[in-house]
């Protein structure tokens, strides 16, 4: 049984005459890892920037759990944010505060607990994402992994429903990658959190997503199963997870500043 | 055809930012009434900005009452006019000269700050992190600069009057030869509580422009460590003519 967590109907979002978005409509489901993919450059941080209110569409609905939040006001988006969150690429760590209070940040900010309850959950969730003792540090102390997984931590502290990671693993090492790769599969068994990750990386997107959408001149040009993806007819995934350079995927990048 | 073109591109621009602009201070004073109310981040405002500029901005005025001095008595001398000296200074000084220089001195000090700090977690996506938690950035990060930098510059402002006008006493009596008895009553004997309330108030206003602009800047800072370079610079200058617009216009008011 699958029950729709968010839809995305028409969504359309053009910067200065560049159409970045064109008409995009997907529906995710809950508990489902998907996978967004596409070249870079293609609009798939916008997409999901437009989904969590950070940009506002030109056109196009948004609806979660069933309610249209395409124009919700600002108190309405603070409400919704609690239940989804995002990953961002670099961690986005508040780099005036500690790794203490960058974690327990949703929790001042949105519960009522004491500080003993909340070293508590502070100390959880760093276990959870495999840190520990490290409340006291800075984020520019910190490597580019652990950052991550404090990142992670601070976006899983209220338990959302959805969260959104944008390249999660691009520039880590292998096995740091993997180590994210993992913890983002576990957080999603774990704790149901449905997942909708932005990535390029083809091999570890077909062994934990459930579906993958391919992202390309503005339009979602296709949206599969893993597991049909080998068997899969669509050109433009063929040539995307195989890398090829010859097939409807235009390798040269056309820049606005072209002469026409 | 080229100029006119230019002009009227000039013009768009201009009028699109101002128009941003507005909406930005729309918006600030907006969330500056509503809940949540936090106290940390106030406090934690209070301390950089009041108390780390609080130095800077009266050495510059200890300097500027100094300096004015000496200039009054040479000019006044050529006339046998030294005795109006300490009035003019007072006049000048608490008018004017206090709560411009602070203002000036400020905008370069917390505005360029305020922009760098805000700039810089935009571009490293810290201000969306701060939505994306449910945080409503503007209430988080321009609220606290707005209010403590224009308290910080009320204080400051009253602070300065009195270390400019000890500035003056000090080279007025001792430098030159100017009676240190009735310095500071004759420094003080023209001004009324209209003036040293028009100070503060000027002060206050300043301090409303350098947070606005250093955070609108801060927000709206595009390419990366560059932009934050740039924006940082735009901040000093635009609160700098501000600040001068918005004296030119506050002394037709006032006086
Ligand atoms: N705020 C903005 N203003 C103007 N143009 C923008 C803005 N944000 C993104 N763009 C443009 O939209 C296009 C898509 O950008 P986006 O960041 O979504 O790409 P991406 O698919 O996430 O690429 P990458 O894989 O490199 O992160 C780019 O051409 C970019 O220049
Ligand atoms: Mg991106």
């Amino acid at each position: 049984m699958v029950e729709e967590i968010l839809r995305v109907e028409n969504l359309c979002k053009k910067f200065e005459g560049m159409t970045v978005i064109d008409n995009v409509s997907i529906s995710f489901y809950r508990g489902e890892i998907f996978t967004l993919m596409g070249q870079s450059g293609v609009g798939k941080s916008v997409f999901v920037r437009l989904i969590l209110g950070l940009l506002s569409p030109d056109s196009g609905e948004i609806y979660f759990k069933d309610k249209n939040i395409t124009n919700s006001s600002d108190r309405e988006w603070i409400e919704i944010r609690k239940k989804m969150g995002m990953l961002f690429q670099n961690g986005a760590l508040f780099d005036s505060l500690t790794v203490f209070e960058n974690v327990s940040f949703l929790l001042d900010e949105h519960l009522k607990i004491t500080i003993d309850e909340k070293k508590e959950r502070v100390a959880k969730l760093l276990l959870e994402v495999g840190l520990k003792d490290i409340e006291s540090l800075y984020p520019a102390e910190l490597s580019g992994g652990m950052q991550k997984r404090v990142a992670l931590a601070r976006t899983i502290a209220l338990n959302p429903e959805v969260v959104f990671y944008d390249e999660p693993i691009t520039g880590l090492d292998p096995i740091t990658a993997s180590v994210i790769t993992k913890l983002v599969n576990e957080l999603n068994k774990a704790k149901k959190i449905t997942s909708i990750i932005v990535s390029h990386d083809v091999k570890t997107s077909l062994s934990i997503s459930d579906r993958i959408g391919l992202l390309y001149n503005g339009k979602l040009v296709a949206i599969e199963d893993t597991k049909d993806v080998a068997k899969c007819k669509n050109p433009y995934v063929d040539q995307f997870i195989k890398g090829k350079l010859t097939g409807p995927i235009k390798t040269v990048m056309e820049g606005k500043w072209e002469e026409k | 055809m080229i100029i006119v073109n230019l002009i009227y591109q000039f013009f768009i621009v201009l009028f699109r930012e101002i128009g941003n602009f507005s909406l930005f201070i729309l918006e600030t004073f907006k969330w500056t009434f509503r809940r949540p109310f936090r106290k940390k981040l106030f406090v934690e405002q209070m301390e950089k900005i009041g108390i780390e500029t609080l130095p800077v901005a009266l050495i510059t005025s200890a300097f500027i009452g100094m300096i004015f001095i000496v200039q009054l008595y040479y000019s006044l001398k050529e006339f046998s006019l030294e005795s109006v000296c300490p009035g003019s200074l007072g006049l000048s000084l608490i008018r004017e000269l206090a709560p411009v220089l602070a203002g000036l001195v400020m905008a370069g000090r917390v505005g360029a700050a305020i922009t760098a700090e805000i700039g810089t977690m935009k571009v490293t996506d810290q201000i969306d992190a701060l939505s994306i938690l449910g945080v409503n950035p503007i209430q988080y990060l321009s609220v606290p600069r707005l209010v403590t930098t224009a308290l910080a510059m009320l204080g400051i402002v009253i602070l300065a009057n009195f270390v400019g006008l000890y500035g003056g006493y000090f080279v007025g009596s001792f430098v030159l030869n100017l009676n240190p008895r009735s310095f500071i009553s004759d420094a003080l004997k023209d001004l009324v509580m209209k003036d040293f309330f028009a100070s503060t108030l000027k002060g206050f206003i300043f301090g409303i422009i350098i947070a606005l602009v250093g955070c609108w800047k801060g927000f709206n800072v595009r390419g990366g460590s560059k932009g934050v370079g740039k924006a940082t610079m735009e901040s000093v200058v635009t609160a700098m003519i501000l600040i001068l617009g918005a004296d030119y216009v506050l002394n037709l008011v006032i006086w």
